[in-house]
Order: C-alpha cells, then sequence, then structure tokens
C-alpha cells in the first residue's frame, strides 16, 4: 500500500468509525479495550482458585481475519468498566455457517447445552481467526486435522459420548491421505472436512450425511473421478446405484480412515488380503443367496495353486482382482466382462501366454461334484478308497507282525545281533 | 597275525632275496665296485616299489579296505558270517537318487497340500519363501527323472538289473508266502516264509515306485509345463492331473512312511536300521534269515563251480 492509498485508508476509517461512533453511542476502540486486555497479566480468578486470562494478543487480532473491525463488532456490550460479557453470536455476520451448524450432529448437541461439543471458536479460534485459506489458519487444510483431533482423539470425550474409538480416528494420521498431507504437505489429500464436511457434519448413519453409505463413491469420486466412472459401469456401482445396500461402495474394500496404499500389507486390498476382503461379502451364505451368487468361491480358490501360493507370501499368483477386476468389476454373464468365457483366454493369458480356448475348456473355481468335474471327482473318489484301503492293510500287517513278534518273545532290538 | 606284521616278514623275505642276489652277482668284484652295484639296486627297487604304489587301481584300494573291514567284522561279529553283496554301487546310487529326490519333493510339497498343517509354513520358509520352495520341488523332479531314465536303462542294459527285475515280477508263490507270513504272525504255524531275492514285501516297495514314479512323473509334468499343455489338452484335464499330483503324493508319503519305513527301519529287527543302503552288503546270518532261498542258490551254484574247477583241474 502507497503511503497516500493507505492515508486516505485511513481517514475514511477514521470518518466511519466517527460515523459508527456517532450512532452506535461512541462505543470504545480496539486501542480503548486493549488498554487492559493488552496486558499478558490480566486474568479472572474464580472462587475455586481456577483462573481464566483475559488477555487478548493485539498483534495475533490485528492479524487475524476480523482484525480490521473492532471489538464492537462481536461484543455489542463491552462498555468499560464491564463485567461478564454476552455470547458471542457469530451467526449474526455468518448466518449460513450458523444454520449449517444447528444442523449438524455437533448443533442438535451444543443446543441440548452441552459443553464439551465445539462451537464455532473451538475449531476456528477466538481473536485469532483466519481464513481457511490462510496456512497460519486453524482451519487451513493442512492444521485442521489436529483441530479435530484435539476432541476425537480424547479418549475422555470419546468414552462419554459413545465416538469411534480413540485408535479408529487416529488410524487417519498413518493412512495414504494423513501421511500424504502431513508428511508431504499435499493440500490434495483428503482431510477431515473434505469427507465429512465442516459445519454440517453428520454421523454416517444418517441418510442425509455425506458420509451415508449411499453417498460414499460420489464423496471420494470428489478426488478420484476416473475411479469412480470405472465403479459406476461396474455391478456392485450399479447394484448400488440401484439402492441395494449390501454391494460394496469404495470404503467397503479399502476402509476408511485407516485407507493405505495398496502397496501397503496393512491394507484390505493388498494382493495377500484381497480374498479375504472379497469374502467378506461373497463367503456370505445370506448375501449370496440373496443375490443368487456363485458359491464356495472362496474355498475353491484357497485348494487352487493360486490360493495356496498367495497364502505363502507369493504375490505374483492370481488373486480374484487379478481376474476379475476391481473397480470395474462384471459378472461372467456379461461379454464385456474379463472373465467372460469369450474373455478367459485373454485374461489368463497375462500369466500363461500359450492360454488359448482350451483355458475356458473347464472351470477355474474347481468345485469338486460329479456334476462340475467329473474327472476330478472319479480321481479323488479312487484315490481316497485306494489310500484308505493300503493304510488298513499296513496297519494290519504291521500290527500282526509285531503282535506275533510279542507272542513268541523276541527280543525287541537287535534281532540279527543277538 | 595283524596286517602289518604280515607285510613286514613280506618285506623282509624279498629283501633277503634280492640281497642274496646281489651278493651272488658280485662275487668277484672288487668291494668298492660291487657298494656301487648295490647302491644302484636299491634305488632301482625303490623307484619300482613307488611305481607300484602308484599303480595300484582305485578300485584294488576299494578291495584292500573292504576286506580290512570285513576282517575287524568278522572279529567283532563271528555269528554273521560270510558278507554277500546283496546291492550293487550302480543299484545303491540310484537309490539314494531316489530318496534324496523324494525326500526333497515331499518336504517342498505336501506344505502345498496342506497349508495349515504345523510344520508347512517351516518347510516353505526352509528354502526363504515361496518361490524358492517350487524351484527347489522342480530339483527334486529333475532329479526323479533322472532317476527314472537311469533305472530304465540299468533294466535295460545291466545284467544284474535284468536278473533282479525278472525276480520282482510278483508269483503266485508271493501270494502263498504272504498267507503264510500272515498264519505266521497269528502262530498258526511255526515256521516264516522261505523267501527268495525279493520278499513279497520288497516286490511291493518296488512296483510302489514304479507306480508312484509314472503318476507323479507324468501328471507333474503337466503341471510343470502348464503353458504348454494347455496348448493341446483343456484345462479340466489339468484339473484331473492336478488332483492326481496331489492324491499319489499323498498315497505315496504314506507308502514310504507307513510301509517301508516299518520294514526297513522300524521293524524290531532292523531298528533303527541298517547301513545296506550304503555298502550294499548282507551278512550270511541274514541272508539265510530273510532270503533262504537266494542262500540257498547261491551255495548250490558255489559248488557246481568249485566241483567245476576241481574236475577242469
Amino acid at each position: 500500500m502507497n503511503p497516500l492509498r493507505s492515508f486516505l485508508f485511513t481517514v475514511l476509517l477514521a470518518a466511519a468509525g466517527a460515523g459508527l461512533a456517532a450512532t452506535a453511542d461512541a462505543g470504545p476502540t480496539v486501542t480503548d479495550c486493549l488498554d487492559c486486555h493488552g496486558d499478558a497479566t490480566i486474568e479472572k480468578s474464580f472462587p475455586d482458585g481456577k483462573t481464566l486470562s483475559l488477555f487478548v494478543d493485539e498483534k495475533e487480532f490485528r492479524q487475524s481475519v476480523h482484525g480490521k473491525g473492532t471489538c464492537m463488532s462481536c461484543h455489542p456490550d463491552a462498555k468499560a468498566p464491564h463485567g461478564k460479557l454476552g455470547a458471542v453470536t457469530c451467526g449474526k455476520c455468518h448466518p449460513d455457517a450458523e444454520k449449517s451448524y444447528s444442523q449438524s450432529t455437533h448443533g442438535l448437541v451444543h443446543a441440548k447445552g452441552v459443553q464439551d461439543v465445539p462451537g464455532c471458536d473451538d475449531c476456528h479460534g477466538r481473536h485469532d481467526i483466519r481464513k481457511a485459506q490462510d496456512p497460519k489458519g486453524r482451519t487451513f487444510r493442512l492444521n485442521v486435522v489436529e483441530a479435530c483431533l484435539t476432541c476425537h482423539e480424547d479418549k475422555v470425550i470419546e468414552e462419554r459420548y459413545g465416538l469411534p474409538d480413540q485408535k479408529v480416528m487416529a488410524a487417519y494420521r498413518e493412512s495414504v491421505h494423513g501421511r500424504a498431507q502431513k508428511k508431504s504437505g499435499l493440500l490434495g489429500a483428503a482431510v477431515c472436512p473434505d469427507c465429512h464436511g465442516n459445519h454440517m457434519i453428520l454421523p454416517g448413519d444418517q441418510p442425509r450425511s455425506a458420509t451415508h453409505r449411499q453417498n460414499i463413491p460420489t464423496l471420494c469420486g470428489k478426488c478420484h473421478s476416473g475411479i469412480l466412472e470405472e465403479y459406476e459401469r461396474s455391478v456392485h456401482g450399479k447394484g448400488m446405484r440401484a439402492g441395494i445396500a449390501e454391494s460394496p461402495v469404495c470404503t467397503d474394500c479399502h476402509g476408511e480412515h485407516s485407507i493405505t496404499k495398496i502397496t501397503d500389507p496393512e491394507s484390505k486390498v493388498y494382493v495377500k488380503n484381497i480374498p479375504r476382503t472379497c469374502t467378506a461379502c461373497h463367503g456370505n451364505e445370506a448375501i449370496a443367496t440373496r443375490y443368487a451368487l456363485p458359491k464356495k468361491r472362496f474355498s475353491t480358490y484357497m485348494d487352487s495353486f493360486h490360493g495356496v501360493a498367495l497364502e505363502y507370501g507369493m504375490t505374483t499368483v492370481a488373486n480374484c482382482a487379478s481376474c476379475h477386476g476391481f473397480h470395474g468389476i462384471l459378472p461372467s454373464s456379461d461379454p464385456a466382462s474379463s472373465v467372460s468365457k469369450a474373455n478367459l483366454p485373454k485374461t489368463c493369458g497375462k500369466c500363461h501366454p500359450n492360454a488359448g480356448a482350451n483355458f475356458a475348456k473347464g472351470y477355474v473355481h474347481v468345485e469338486v461334484t460329479p456334476q462340475k468335474a467329473m474327472g476330478v471327482f472319479v480321481v479323488r473318489v479312487f484315490y481316497t478308497i485306494f489310500i484308505g484301503t493300503l493304510v488298513i492293510l499296513f496297519v494290519l500287517h504291521i500290527g500282526m507282525d509285531l503282535l506275533g513278534r510279542r507272542r513268541r518273545g523276541e527280543p525287541k532290538t537287535g534281532g540279527t545281533k543277538e | 597275525m595283524s596286517v602289518d606284521e604280515k607285510k613286514n616278514s613280506k618285506r623282509e623275505t624279498l629283501e633277503q632275496e634280492i640281497e642274496a642276489a646281489v651278493a651272488e652277482g658280485t662275487a668277484d668284484l672288487e668291494p668298492s665296485e660291487a657298494e656301487k652295484i648295490r647302491e644302484k639296486v636299491r634305488a632301482r627297487v625303490l623307484e619300482e616299489v613307488e611305481r607300484e604304489r602308484r599303480i595300484r587301481t582305485a578300485a584294488e584300494r576299494r578291495a584292500e579296505e573292504r576286506r580290512r573291514r570285513e576282517e575287524k567284522r568278522r572279529e567283532k561279529h563271528p555269528e554273521e558270517g560270510e558278507m554277500f553283496q546283496r546291492f550293487n554301487r550302480n543299484f545303491r546310487f540310484q537309490h539314494i537318487v531316489m530318496f534324496t529326490s523324494v525326500i526333497l519333493l515331499i518336504i517342498t510339497g505336501m506344505p502345498i497340500k496342506f497349508p495349515d498343517f504345523v510344520l508347512s509354513r517351516f518347510l516353505v520358509n526352509l528354502w526363504g519363501g515361496f518361490h524358492n520352495s517350487t524351484i527347489v520341488h522342480r530339483i527334486g523332479a529333475g532329479m526323479l527323472i533322472y532317476f527314472m531314465v537311469h533305472h530304465l536303462f540299468y533294466t535295460v542294459l545291466s545284467r544284474q538289473g535284468r536278473r533282479d527285475f525278472v525276480l520282482l515280477i510278483p508269483t503266485p508263490k508271493d501270494a502263498r508266502d504272504l498267507v503264510q507270513n500272515i498264519r505266521h504272525f497269528l502262530g498258526k504255524v511255526p515256521e516264516k516264509p522261505r523267501f527268495g531275492r525279493f520278499s513279497y514285501i520288497e516286490k511291493f516297495d518296488y512296483w510302489a515306485v514304479y507306480w508312484g514314479c509314472v503318476i507323479m512323473i507324468g501328471s507333474g509334468l503337466f503341471l510343470w509345463g502348464e503353458s504348454i499343455a494347455l496348448k493341446y489338452f483343456p484345462k479340466y484335464i489339468l484339473d484331473v492331473a492336478h488332483e492326481m499330483h496331489s492324491d499319489e503324493a499323498m498315497l505315496a508319503t504314506l507308502a514310504i512312511v507307513i510301509w517301508h519305513f516299518y520294514n526297513v527301519h522300524f521293524n524290531p529287527d532292523r531298528f533303527p536300521g541298517t547301513l545296506m543302503w550304503w555298502h550294499g552288503e548282507i551278512s550270511e546270518h541274514e541272508m539265510k534269515e530273510e532270503h533262504p532261498l537266494e542262500y540257498e542258490e547261491m551255495m548250490a551254484k558255489r559248488s557246481k563251480q568249485e566241483a567245476a574247477e576241481v574236475t577242469n583241474r
């Protein structure tokens, strides 16, 4: 600001202030208030011995988003000398925020007079309020997580209000999003309000909540839009849009607060963990029956070489996603599916280069029944009987030999070396 | 007389003979000349001794070693009698290759069939992970295939191999032996069946391995070269091969652990096992006990040979 503009501004401000003062009974200026409240030692003592600092840091205030205003804007009843001031009502200037807040879970509880629940100041600060875009602001992207976690990582509060386990919330720090914003300082990384909203936070079980199941794909798609597109075309995406509650959304496979990269062994979609993640639904008898899904997918996979090798940590073998895809999964009945009969040679051919039409002759998930795999069934039955019979005969022969020796009173060892 | 004493006396006689010959040849020479010649002869003899020592072949040294061992054993267990060779070197080598490969195959294969078994993870990690374990399995497979080929050639090309193969073919006598053996176990008859070179127990072992090798190598090759196999066969044939490989492995393992291990290790006559697989020899006593027919045949052959030698003389 050049000196002239600065001068004009000051004059205008002074004039406005004078005008305001003239109409509003000439209240005290910021400087007036700071005569007392600028003293770092000023405090109020309560009968129970506690003290409350009444200090206002002028520098902080001047730099805040409200720094150009007066104390009276928020504290209209502050006339020297004064006692306890009335509550600050931010809604006077921020009616939209106030309205959203009053409908949020925080606002509803706050209305009941619960003091632990955050009001405006708990997140935004008081005299030092800054814009959300200001890197020093409490609600700046890279700072807001700590603001939320002051309460949501507090064991006492969590127990008192039956909030999710503190570990669930804290898991965010180690998640791919948490690390991206904390360690790498990436502004694109999702922070709490990106998913949960800011003023209008609601628990995930309420349909209006941004984190309700039905809203999750859209929510994640705000950033991961390419994947959302793929998901919408998949059988899971279509099911979800059709209102089928069991149809998986992003968080069912990836987790929520604890989302990690797929290369992290802890991730639910790490190669080794994929079969169990899919089985959570596909191994569920009720779901499989209700939607007529093929059964025994997990057990047949685990019986195969792929399943066993994966269990032992060989990550190059096929897991569910290697053949079925992941975001764009389609049922085998769909000609576009990677596991439709026509596409199987190509899909298997990713690893087995000579795979031709022969790959589609037979089942990949081999269920050993006469209807599905006669050959395997016959071999298995034959060997079961054969092995059983032989073992019985072995044991009989050996048993009779030993009993005979005992009866004849032969020495136990060293028969030939006596 | 010990070996050393024998050697010494032999050397002494030889020295005396040479000494005498030299003395005779140098009788009419001057003492200094005689000494020179004597020196020459001595050097020549030493040279000859050294050469003799060198040309003694490995086979001779082994034979010597065996003789010495035999003597020691005979002193220790005179009741065992003479030692006969039961398995030749080639046969022992085949057995070693086979059991090494089978052990490798079992410890790397069974964890695939039983991933939940307590030792499975340990056995897989023994090789540094599953991938390495599959490589070891293929090494074992290579050894078993080699063994199979070697044995087929042995059966066809070697005289002993051909003879043994014929003797291993099951005969009605084996069934009778089995019945008699069981009656003997039960105390119905006092005598054990009299076995020839191979009892029905050993024949079973042999043919079990034969059958096992054919199935395991056959189905294993399908799985090893799954990509090539799928060029010519539909996937359900591979599924059958997989099932056969898995079930036959179980059968083979149980046959080895129950049948073979009892008969060669846990059998009270043998516990904890003999070294026959290593030296291939069997004592006269054991021969009479376990293979009386073969023993008699051998003795008959020997007396016939001796008789022939006598007539030839």
